[in-house]
């Protein structure tokens, strides 16, 4: 009996990889728009620039490597002319990686910085691993880390900082920010109609947050990514946050906040849905998520490093072998034992992020809860009559 | 009580013993080609480190009070080559089946970096406090207690770097990498990705 | 066994036999070491002495060693050289010795020195060793100034070399401090360029013996050809 031995995902329905592969292109395709138009409005013409040219360099340094890697073997075939060594490339999905990497970066990263990161992840991080399907680590988020290892002090998140000031912090996030403030909803200057839009400075693609959740739900819709993945690791996320919110007076309000700002909206839909990097198997994708959410609420509020997520998704990453060998090949068709197992470990993840309210600072219940104003206060001259106040 | 569970998990994660600073990469590529060779190296390395670790502590203040501090390394080598002597005779004698798996993996704990490396930091407690952040408030019980919580989180964290990538190693030694990569290579670069998980991920979380 | 000539004994653990690169044995040091070109120059003049010492004693005492405790006696040797060793360099080169830290006991469970020991020293002449000893402690110093330099110019810019003796800094060439990426200075960087070199060092292997394979295949058919 001749066994065929084909690299995952596999595919079942007539769709091919190949058309899969567009519909979510699609998908990145809407939030990049978001990105140009936003930038393009409320920052000046220069980010809006910045927006389109940062993704096309990203793009392009990505599949020209991989062609790089195709050209050896496109050499020995018997009829090679560009198309075909286009064909190859257009069935490698490295300009994939490449979008997802630039919606990645703020907008503010240096055009050698990207191509320095693209040329790392696809080569670190998918070409020698033997090329599409033979990935263990999500690419694009492996370039991530690396930018944020090496370049982070030299990123600007926007011209214009989040209380409108033109000073930048170099590397810092609105996340960062609110973390050094303590969790403080108090200290969050931004509206929350702003938040859930995405007016706010971050990375190029994660602050959408509307946009991220219809286009998510399109995508599951069309079985283009798996619901199971998306929705575990929202649900761990926000039971999280919400039980770390308890401790200010606003949970509710805590939890959305939380889930709209940072990475974990885009790497949701487009990062931890990788088909190649993710498990097999319906028990496993749900483990999966859950542990994702589960690092990712501990890194965001125990760890010193603002990128819980996308640490978050190179974890499971490697732990994505270990559950296919656990799982795969077992019928756990009985609906009891997965729900134990699932209940078990959620239980356990979220009784540890009681343990994060340690960091939360308690709001105060009758402030309300409105941005700071943004008038200049008046300065007042001191005068020879003030001055016996301050000499008790 | 606190301070012993963030020295487990440091020397768990964060301060990976194969990760961090590395040590015991030689074993630690070779016995990842197979899991049930990982998992007998694992916990054999940890039964070794903790019985050399009982023993070195005190074999170190048995030094210091004759004042030959130098010594250390020759007699410690001693030490982990005779306990490892003796771990494989027990398990020649009650399990012939895992004698027979380990193969020359046993024999080998003897030149493995890890082991070395928890016993030599009973001879410098002021700096084993100082790079793992800990005050001792219960003096020499305090020494005692934490050496050997170091030196089981050490173990385990071997432990589980080995079998992760022993795992990740089997599903990438199926996949078409390019020629000059395939096997050390490979690994090395995919060891690479999981040290960032490990360090610079939970940095800071314990 | 053909007895090799002083040259060729000398020569192959060089780069036909190079323990780090071809055997791959003793790592351990080699990515904990190349931080910069100083630590690895520091360290593999260590190793090259103490390899020079095992292998010149276990040489001179060969004859008398009983086979059962062979292995325990060199472990002990070993250990020695390198406590006088570690000792001399916390004495001459204290800054040198802070860097490196504890690897420098690390080398006595290092498996060249042991391999070697095991391999040449126990069996071949006090000559003979000696040279073993100096080239496959060139070798291995090779290897890790070749990883040294990789890390030091894409993790801080350039090169910078302090006096090993004094600490001072004696030149200090940073051209790429604008792009310098400091994940090499870390391990997992050093992790990604050991393996990034190990891969292009095979393929170039394989290539070379890919074509010597052609070139004899070719030749074996001309003279098949000339033959008829």
């Amino acid at each position: 009996m001749k066994l065929a031995i084909n690299p995952n995902p596999y595919v079942r329905s007539p769709r091919s990889t190949f058309k899969i592969m567009m519909e979510l292109l699609l998908g990145l395709l809407v939030v990049w728009l978001c990105s140009i138009i936003y930038y393009f409005t409320k920052g000046n013409a220069k980010e809006g620039l910045f927006a389109i040219i940062n993704v096309l360099i990203s793009v392009l340094s990505c599949s020209l490597v991989e062609i790089l890697f195709f050209i050896p073997k496109w050499k020995q075939e018997a009829n090679h002319d560009i198309k075909s060594l286009l064909k190859k490339e257009l069935n490698s999905f490295g300009y994939i990686t490449g979008i997802i990497l630039a919606l990645l970066m703020p907008v503010g990263v240096a055009w050698w910085q990207i191509i320095i990161c693209s040329i790392v992840a696809i080569v670190v991080g998918k070409m020698l691993f033997g090329g599409f399907g033979h990935n263990i680590f999500n690419p694009a988020i492996v370039g991530r880390i690396f930018a944020l290892i090496c370049f982070n002090t030299s990123f600007s998140y926007g011209l214009k900082d989040f209380n409108g000031s033109e000073s930048i912090n170099a590397g810092a996030t609105i996340l960062t920010e609110w973390a050094g403030n303590g969790w403080d909803l108090h200290a969050f200057n931004t509206p929350k109609w702003d938040v859930v839009l995405g007016n706010y400075a971050g990375a190029l693609g994660e602050t959408f947050s509307i946009v991220l959740v219809i286009v998510g739900i399109i995508l599951c819709i069309r079985k283009v990514i798996d619901y199971r993945i998306c929705l575990s690791y929202l649900v761990m996320c926000s039971l999280s946050a919400l039980i770390v919110g308890c401790r200010t007076y606003y949970p509710i309000k805590f939890m959305i906040y939380q889930i709209c700002t940072g990475g974990i909206l885009f790497g949701a839909v487009f990062c931890l849905t990788d088909p190649v990097t993710s498990p097999t198997t319906p028990l496993g994708k749900i483990l999966f998520g859950s542990i994702a959410g589960f690092v990712t609420m501990l890194i965001r509020f125990r760890g010193s490093s603002a990128e819980g997520v996308a640490y978050s998704i190179l974890t499971v990453n490697m732990l994505t072998p270990l559950i296919d060998n656990l799982l795969a090949g077992r019928t756990t068709d009985k609906f009891k034992t997965k729900a134990i197992v699932i209940g078990a470990i959620s239980l356990v993840f979220l009784l540890i992020s009681c343990s994060y309210t340690i960091g939360v600072k308690q709001s105060d219940p009758d402030v309300n809860l409105k941005p700071v104003s943004k008038e200049v206060v008046e300065y007042h001259e001191p005068s020879l009559e003030n001055l016996e106040v301050y000499y008790e | 009580m606190s301070a012993a569970f963030t020295l487990f998990m440091k020397a768990l994660l964060t301060s990976n013993v194969v990760f961090s600073l590395p040590y015991g990469i030689c074993s630690y590529l070779g016995v990842s080609k197979s899991k049930k060779n990982s998992i007998g190296m694992g916990l054999a390395l940890t039964f070794v480190t903790f019985l050399a670790t009982l023993i070195c502590f005190f074999l170190n203040m048995l030094l210091e009070q004759f004042e030959i501090g130098y010594m250390s390394t020759i007699c410690f080598i001693l030490v982990i080559a005779s306990v490892v002597q003796f771990v494989e005779m027990f398990v020649k004698k009650f399990s012939p089946s895992l004698y027979k798996a380990l193969g020359i993996y046993l024999p080998l704990i003897t030149t493995n970096c890890v082991v070395l490396y928890v016993v030599k930091q009973t001879t410098d407690m002021s700096a084993f406090y100082g790079s793992f952040n800990i005050t001792n408030s219960m003096g020499l019980l305090g020494d005692f207690l934490f050496i050997l919580i170091f030196a089981i989180g050490t173990a385990l964290g071997y432990f589980l770097a080995l079998y992760l990538f022993a795992v990740i190693r089997e599903k990438m030694d199926a996949a078409p990498t390019p020629k000059g990569f395939k096997g050390v290579a490979i690994g090395l670069i995919c060891s690479a990705i999981m040290a960032i998980v490990f360090i610079n991920g939970f940095a800071g979380v314990f | 066994m053909e007895k090799q000539s002083k040259k060729s004994i000398f020569i192959n653990p060089l780069i036909k036999e190079n323990a780090i690169l071809i055997n791959l044995l003793g790592m351990c040091p080699v990515l904990g070491v190349t931080t910069s070109i100083n630590n690895a120059l520091g360290m593999g003049v260590a190793v090259i002495l103490v390899l020079f010492c095992t292998n010149t004693f276990i040489s001179l005492i060969r004859k008398w060693v009983p086979d059962e405790v062979r292995i325990p006696v060199f472990i002990v040797i070993i250990a020695c050289f390198v406590t006088m060793i570690e000792y001399l360099m916390k004495a001459f080169t204290p800054d040198l010795a802070s860097n490196l830290g504890l690897f420098i006991p690390m080398i006595t469970v290092n498996c060249i020195i042991l391999g070697r020991a095991e391999a040449f020293a126990s069996k071949n002449t006090v000559v003979d060793s000696m040279l073993d000893g100096l080239g496959t402690g060139i070798g291995f110093l090779g290897s890790c100034l070749l990883l040294a330099f990789f890390r030091e110019v894409l993790g801080t810019g350039g090169i910078s070399f302090n006096n090993p003796f004094t600490g001072k800094q004696l030149f200090s060439f940073l051209p790429l401090e604008a792009i310098k990426m400091p994940i090499f200075v870390q391990t997992s960087g050093a992790f990604m360029m050991f393996g990034l070199i190990l891969g292009v060092f095979f393929a170039i292997q394989l290539k070379i013996e890919e074509s010597k394979k052609l070139k004899e295949k070719k030749a074996k058919e001309n003279l098949a050809k000339e033959v008829k």
